[in-house]
This record gives structure tokens, C-alpha cells and sequence, in this order.
């Protein structure tokens, strides 16, 4: 055994190590807790994404058995576990402009997209990767807008998949999955993404 | 090597991460006007011109992770019917779980089972549930309501770079649902073919702006060996400006008959019983978070009071921790470091079968740990982490690994990593004499395991590689496998027989706890998961282990390390099937083939799951599982010495469930 273990009743040493860490501890709490400087438009990642999918909501037009093409509240799901952090709560709290009057972003976490879940967006988190398929499945079939960042999204037949250009993030959009949920997507969205197609079918097809 | 390395691990590894953590507070915060709020107030087309800080980032998903990570989400939970944890993770590929008696069970990763097995590390929202005196988990005191979990995280392979010691073979982490997404009410009841009753409730309120409340209970009551057990608790969140705080209070209270040999000098030396076992014990957990996971801080803090008392033993358990975490990225770098402490006291009153000299201890764990998360490129990640823990019974020890993630295309990624972990010795290697037999003559001799306070700490180096994938857009793969070289295992050495006199004069024969072996380890794991159809959903896992562990030069252990070898089943296969024939109709099926454990004598056995839901109305689940159904029953563990608890056979069980979820 070595010197210096703490065992039975080695007190002091116990307590000094404890302070050692208290005052460690407190160190990184004041320089973590301290108020961030704000300069130029730069902002973290989710918080942009955030941003995005609020914005998404005005551009796109859902059928009428979803509530029409202006749904007087639009459901936001988060598929699997949440990055956004803080990011979405202050959606929760804003009317969306050039919808229905007062029509609010309402924030859900859900396991799936099965109904009875009703979501307008769905944003699928990393965690689902090896359940997107059937997330996209159901998806379709709800009429739900999915969004993600998981890498070959659009290409699975998601809807909109953020990427990273540059440091800013961009979106690419798959008209296919979009058309095969029956939503419309309004050319001002279209015009800022970047279109692709399944790589694995043919847009159009509906798939099971 | 192990005296050097824990020098180097004070002289060098201690200071650079001190270094590292003050580098990372102090150095200035990326700007950031983004609160999400201002963001809101941007045209999309504004929005598209704004910089993100840092790509790279720390805490990636799961999925961009370089480990063997498989993942149960609520669905999967529930679908599974399972209503305990252990028999939950009978799903979870390249995980051993076998169930040794009615309320208990072995679980371990990657080999080394038995009912203490200790080299995995078991966390419920990131508190740590092993039993500090013998390292391993009593499953029967962590029947975590299972319909109140968000999802269950297993990592297999080490994790002791951020999770720390006991982290050898795996992890597993529950994470429980926040307050916010269970508002409203939960009623569920049923009974079964091994159980008289089962009820479980829960109610959130939104209690506006302080936050989200709710309030939940669960208690059953099975007819072999009376296994009742009730729990209930609490959880708050609330915002404070910018940082999130939540609150989740537990306790619990369980009994259940147990079978065991209790030790007596006089004739019968050994006298099978069934004693009355106990088990309470409550926690409060505060945990305070702040920004997000790529750019926040994190704290958590803890009480645990645990009791147990088996006839043989009562021991008290209290635990208090502090952690605290910061993430934050700096250009291509996602750093986090973090720093903890954790007091673990006990007071274990034993008898002549199993006892623990000192009766009364206290000890002190701290931690720090840093970890860089490197975008080499946009298809390249390289993670490299160490964890550096003062541990009570052997000082400081240190974890580091390395990982490396390559997406080859968005479609498929593959990963290799290279760790140490560590199993320290518990309490109980020092402290512990648990008698194994008992020879009668005059005076009578004693059979006795002891504790050996120089036992050292059994280190693993872990090599792992392996690749996940979506080949076709149903299909997902995921493949793992390992190499792993164990120094100081334990092992059993023959002591020097003396003389003791209380309570009356007999011959101690002691079989010391030591470390003396080596082991080698190879494995790999597979899972293919196929969406056949939009209604059925087909996984397969296959899991293969190969475990050689043999005494160091000077051991006398011969068959005790050896057993290690047969300890855990060669291969495990399973079918995983979930089909929603109709709307509100569910049916699950699971099926298992496990391999024979040659070292107990315990028979290979192919076994069944099944579970039938429909939900009539919205929101009113009526549901029917059935486990162990191919044969009346089947064994799966054996326990070798005397005075363990007894294995039992596994009965066939069928239950029923009703939920109500307005």
C-alpha cells in the first residue's frame, strides 16, 4: 500500500484534500458561471438550428387534415435525445409571424413519430440513427417535416438536414420526401437550399 | 510498471490536467451574441450568414462516438415488457445477464460475471448504484420504475476516462425522463403468474414559473420468495435565467426471502436457510446545467443512504458527491474538464459467516479528468481523455484514452480506441472474511476468504476497433470488437492457518483475496437492425467472448482464476422482433441462445420472450408478457461457494399490465 492512502481515520489529510477540491471546485464554478462577452453575430450551434427550424414553420404550407396551410399552433417534436439545450425554450414563448394569429410554437419530446404524436416539424436527433428508418416511415405518413443533422438525412429520404459550411450552417432539402409527405415547401426555403435527391429510390415512389 | 505509472501519474499526469483546466477557464469565452432569442429577430437569410462557434465540439452523440454504444430508448423499454432492469438488458448485445435466484442476478460486459461482478459500472442519472463494500450492483435495490426512463445508454469496453474506476468492461446509464415531459397523470397496474400485485402512478404539474413538478410510485409484490418492494419520488425542474435546475428525490423499501448457509462452529457447521432479507434506502440528487452540451457547464450533487440486512449482515451505506463539468470549444477543439469528490462511510455489523474488521469506515474519492474532442477533418475526429482519481485503498490512479472516429462516407463510419481502466480494490478486499467452510473435529476448522489490504488494482488495456453503418436505408449494422490484457486479477491464496478464540477456539484456514493472475480477452459483437416494413422491425445481435485468465508466477490459485475462463457464456445470439400488425396493436417478441458456463457446470438454453399490447382507446394500453417461455424453467448461474446465496432455477412467468395515461 502506498504512503499517503487515505484509510481508517487518516482525518486530516482527508479534510485538507477536501478543501483542495472545494476551492478548485468553486474556482471553476465563478470563471464557468461568469457572464459571456457578446461581440459581432456569432452564436453556438443549436441556438442557430433553434432559429432555423422557427423560421421553417412560415415557409412551409401542411394539408388540411394537419391543420391547413396556416396551423393555428405549430407542434415542434424533438426525436431522441434533445442538443438543443436551452435553445428551444424561447420558441415555446413566441407567436410566429405570417401564421394565424397568436399561433404559437409549442416544443414536444417524443420517443417516435407514431401516431397518436402529432407534430408539424420534427427535428430527429444523433441518438436515432439506427431507428431512422422507421422515424422517416412514419413521418411520411403523418405529414411531419423531418429535420436532422445526421449526416446522409436527406439523402435517406429526411426532408431537411442541416450541414455545417464554413462555420454557418446550411440546409439541404430533398423535394421528393417533402412531396411524398404531401407538404409544401415555399420557393423563398427552396431558393436557400441546397436540393438533392434519395439516393436510395426514386423521388416520387412512395415508399413503405 | 504499476508503482511507476502512478508516479508519473502524480508527478506529470495531476499538474498537465490542473494545467489543462485552468487553460480552459481561463482563456477567453468564444463571443457569442446567440442567445436564441436575438437569433429570432433575424431574417433566414440573415440567419444563413451567422457564424457557429466551433464545429468540432465537445459531447458528441452517441452515434459519432468511438465506442461499442448501443442504446435503449423508451420505446424500446416498454416494448421489451421487461419489469426489471437486469432482464431488460438481456437485449443489450455482448452484455452477459444471467439470473441467479428470484431477486438477484450477474451482470457483466465482456466476462468476469457473478453476482459482485465489478468491472462494470452501472449509473442511474449519473450516480453510481454499486455497493461500495463489494463493487458489484444488488439488481434487486435498483428496480428503477422503468416506465419513467428516458433511455438507457450502454457503452461497452471501458469508460474509466470519464466515468472512473469500476468503468472496466462497460458502463450502463439510466437516465430518467425530466419533470417537464411527464406532465399529466400515469396509473398502471397488473399481476402475473410470479406476482400478486403491481401498481405504479404518476403526476406532473406545471407549477408555471417555478418550473415543472412531478411526483411518482411504484410497489409489486411477487409470490417466489415474497419479493415486494415500493418506491416512490419526486422531480423539479426549474429554470433560473440561463441555467436549468433540477431536483429528484427516491427512496425505497424492499424485502424478499432469500436462501443461504449460515456458518456455526457447533454441529450443523452450515445450516441452509431462508432468512428475511431487507433493503432500503433513499437519495437526493441536485443537478445544475447551463448552456449546452458543446458549450456549458454541468453540476451535480448527491446524498445516498443505502441499508441492508440479510440474516447474515446489516450494513449501512451513505455516499455524498460533488462533480462539475465544463465544455467549451476552442477553434477546432471540443475541451472538457471536470473535478469531484465523493465520501463513502459505512458501518457493516456481521456474524461468524461474514464479517468486515474495521465495522466502521469512511473514505474519500476525488477526481479530475480532461478531455479533448479534435475535428482533424471534417470526416475525422480524434478524442483523447484521462481521468486521474484518488481512490481510498490504492491511491491515485489514472485513465487515459484514445479515440478516433473516421466517417467514410455520411452513410458509414468506422473507429478504433486504445484506454486503461481500473478496478479498485473495494472495502470489502481489504476488510472483508466471509467463511466458505466449515470442518468439524476439535476445535472445528474454519474455511475463510479474507481481505488482503495490499491487494492491488486489476487494470485493463483495452484495444477496441469497429464500424456502423447504414448499407442500405432499412438496414443498420453496428460491429465491435476487442482485445483486452487484465493485470492483477484476483485470485485465492492459501494463507497461514492460526488459531482464533472468538466466539470459541477454532482453526482458521484463510484464502487471502489477492491479485495474483493475468487474463487476455477477445471478443466482438454484432448487431444488424433491418426495418423489414414500415410495421416490423427485425434486430439480431451475436456476441462471441474468448476469456483466458491464468495465475502470475508465485500464485497458488489453480482453479479459481482458471474458472474465470467458463465464467461467462462463449457466445450469445438473440432475435429481436417488433411488429404493429394494426393500428394499437403491438406484438414483441425476443429470442436468446446463450452458451453453457463450463466452469459451473451450467447448461447453454435457448429462451423466450413475448409480449402482446393493444390499446382499445387513446391512451389505455392493456398488455400481456410472457418470459422464459420455451421451458418450465432453466438455470443460468450456479454460485460456488457456501455461503453466497443459492441459485435457482428460472421459472416460465406470465403477466399482465394495464396503463392509463389520460
Amino acid at each position: 500500500m502506498e504512503d499517503g492512502t487515505v484509510k481508517h481515520g487518516n482525518w486530516m489529510r482527508a479534510l485538507l484534500r477536501w478543501q483542495w477540491m472545494l476551492v478548485l471546485m468553486a474556482g471553476t464554478l465563478v470563471l464557468a458561471a461568469s457572464p459571456a462577452r457578446s461581440q459581432g453575430v456569432v452564436a453556438t450551434e443549436y441556438a442557430v438550428k433553434a432559429a432555423f427550424l422557427y423560421h421553417f414553420a412560415k415557409f412551409i404550407e401542411w394539408p388540411e387534415s394537419v391543420g391547413g396551410p396556416s396551423p393555428s399552433e405549430v407542434h415542434l417534436c424533438v426525436v431522441g435525445a434533445d442538443p438543443f439545450g436551452d435553445a428551444l425554450d424561447e420558441l415555446g414563448a413566441r407567436g410566429v409571424e405570417g401564421l394565424a394569429d397568436g399561433a404559437r410554437v409549442q416544443i414536444r419530446h417524443v420517443a417516435n413519430l407514431k401516431p397518436p404524436v402529432a407534430c408539424h416539424i420534427a427535428f430527429i436527433s444523433n441518438s436515432e440513427r439506427s431507428r431512422l428508418a422507421a422515424h422517416l416511415a412514419d413521418a411520411t405518413a403523418a405529414h411531419v417535416v423531418t429535420v436532422s443533422d445526421l449526416s446522409g438525412f436527406a439523402e435517406s429520404g429526411g426532408v431537411i438536414q442541416f450541414v455545417l459550411e464554413d462555420g454557418k450552417v446550411r440546409f439541404w432539402i430533398n423535394r421528393g420526401a417533402a412531396e411524398r409527405a404531401d407538404v409544401r415547401l415555399s420557393s423563398r426555403l427552396l431558393a436557400l437550399a441546397r436540393i438533392v435527391d434519395d439516393s436510395g429510390g426514386h423521388a416520387g415512389t412512395p415508399r413503405r | 510498471m504499476g508503482a511507476l505509472m502512478r508516479t508519473m501519474g502524480r508527478a506529470i499526469v495531476v499538474p498537465a490536467l490542473l494545467a489543462a483546466l485552468v487553460a480552459v477557464l481561463a482563456a477567453p469565452r468564444p463571443a457569442r451574441a446567440g442567445e436564441t432569442g436575438d437569433l429570432l429577430a433575424l431574417s433566414i437569410e440573415a440567419l444563413m450568414q451567422v457564424k457557429v462557434v466551433s464545429a468540432s465540439a465537445t459531447a458528441r452523440t452517441l452515434d459519432d462516438s468511438a465506442a461499442a454504444v448501443y442504446v435503449l430508448t423508451a420505446d424500446d423499454i416498454r416494448r421489451s415488457g421487461a419489469r426489471d432492469l437486469p432482464e431488460l438488458l438481456r437485449q443489450v448485445p455482448g452484455l452477459q445477464v444471467a439470473r441467479i435466484s428470484d431477486h438477484t442476478w450477474a451482470v457483466s460486459a465482456r466476462g468476469f460475471n457473478g453476482r459482485f461482478a465489478n468491472l462494470l459500472l452501472v449509473l442511474v442519472d449519473g450516480r453510481p448504484v454499486y455497493d461500495p463494500l463489494y463493487g458489484g450492483v444488488y439488481w434487486d435495490a435498483q428496480s428503477v420504475p422503468l416506465w419513467n426512463v428516458e433511455r438507457i445508454e450502454v457503452v461497452r469496453g471501458p469508460g474509466g476516462d470519464l466515468w472512473g474506476a469500476n468503468a472496466v468492461n462497460g458502463v450502463i446509464n439510466v437516465i430518467t425522463r425530466d419533470a417537464a415531459s411527464t406532465r399529466g397523470g400515469y396509473v398502471a397496474g397488473g399481476a402475473g403468474r410470479d406476482e400478486r400485485a403491481y401498481a405504479a402512478a404518476r403526476e406532473g404539474v406545471s407549477l408555471g414559473e417555478r418550473g415543472d413538478l412531478t411526483l411518482y410510485a411504484q410497489g409489486f409484490d411477487r409470490t417466489v420468495r415474497d419479493w415486494n418492494e415500493s418506491r416512490g419520488g419526486f422531480r423539479w425542474d426549474r429554470r433560473l435565467g440561463a441555467t436549468r435546475l433540477s431536483v429528484n428525490g427516491e427512496g425505497y423499501d424492499g424485502r424478499a426471502e432469500r436462501q443461504a448457509y449460515f456458518a456455526s462452529l457447533s454441529p450443523p457447521a452450515l445450516t441452509l436457510t431462508e432468512d428475511g432479507e431487507r433493503f432500503d434506502g433513499a437519495h437526493l440528487t441536485a443537478t445544475l446545467r447551463r448552456g449546452e452540451s458543446r458549450d456549458g457547464w454541468w453540476l451535480q450533487a448527491y446524498a445516498a443512504r443505502d441499508r441492508r440486512d440479510d440474516g447474515l449482515h446489516t450494513a449501512h451505506i451513505r455516499t455524498e458527491a460533488l462533480e462539475v463539468r465544463r465544455t467549451r470549444p476552442m477553434g477546432r477543439h471540443g475541451l472538457t474538464v471536470g473535478a469531484g469528490v465523493r465520501e463513502v462511510a459505512d458501518t457493516f455489523d456481521g456474524s461468524l459467516t461474514v464479517s468486515f474488521d474495521p465495522r466502521h469506515d469512511r473514505v474519500y474519492w476525488y477526481h479530475v479528468l480532461a478531455h479533448d474532442d479534435i475535428a482533424l477533418t471534417d470526416a475525422l475526429r480524434l478524442s483523447l481523455g484521462a481521468k486521474v482519481e484518488r481512490t481510498p485503498y490504492t491511491g491515485w490512479e489514472h485513465q487515459p484514452s484514445a479515440r478516433a472516429l473516421w466517417r467514410i462516407t455520411p452513410r458509414h463510419a468506422t473507429w478504433v480506441a486504445a484506454s486503461r481502466a481500473v478496478r479498485v480494490p473495494t472495502r470489502g478486499y481489504a476488510d472483508a472474511s466471509i467463511v466458505q467452510e466449515v470442518l468439524p473435529g476439535s476445535p472445528p476448522t474454519v474455511v475463510k476468504v479474507v481481505g488482503d489490504p495490499d491487494a492491488e488494482t486489476t487494470g485493463v488495456r483495452a484495444f477496441e476497433a469497429g464500424y456502423r453503418g447504414r448499407p442500405a436505408d432499412t438496414v443498420s449494422l453496428d460491429l465491435a470488437t476487442f482485445y483486452n490484457r487484465y493485470d492483477h486479477v484476483n485470485t485465492l491464496e492459501n494463507g497461514t492457518a492460526f488459531l482464533e478464540t472468538s466466539p470459541s477456539v477454532h482453526t482458521v484456514v484463510p484464502l487471502v483475496l489477492e491479485t495474483n493472475a493475468h487474463a487476455t480477452a477477445v471478443g466482438t459483437e454484432a448487431v444488424v437492425t433491418w426495418q423489414a416494413a414500415r410495421r416490423l422491425r427485425l434486430t439480431a445481435t451475436y456476441a462471441w467472448l474468448r476469456l483466458r485468465a491464468r495465475p502470475d508466477a508465485g500464485s497458488d490459485d489453480v482453479d479459481n482464476v482458471r474458472r474465470n475462463d467458463g465464467w461467462s457464456p462463449q457466445q450469445q445470439a438473440g432475435l429481436l422482433v417488433r411488429a404493429d400488425p394494426r393500428p394499437g396493436v403491438e406484438l414483441d417478441g425476443a429470442l436468446r441462445a446463450v452458451d453453457g458456463l463450463t466452469a459451473l457446470a451450467v447448461p447453454g438454453y435457448v429462451d423466450m420472450t413475448a409480449r402482446v399490447a393493444w390499446e382499445p382507446v387513446a391512451g389505455l394500453s392493456l398488455s400481456l408478457t410472457g418470459e422464459h417461455l420455451l421451458r418450465t424453467h432453466h438455470r443460468e448461474f450456479a454460485v460456488l461457494g457456501a455461503t453466497d446465496v443459492v441459485a435457482e432455477d428460472v421459472p416460465r412467468t406470465v403477466f399482465a399490465r394495464v396503463t392509463w395515461k389520460p
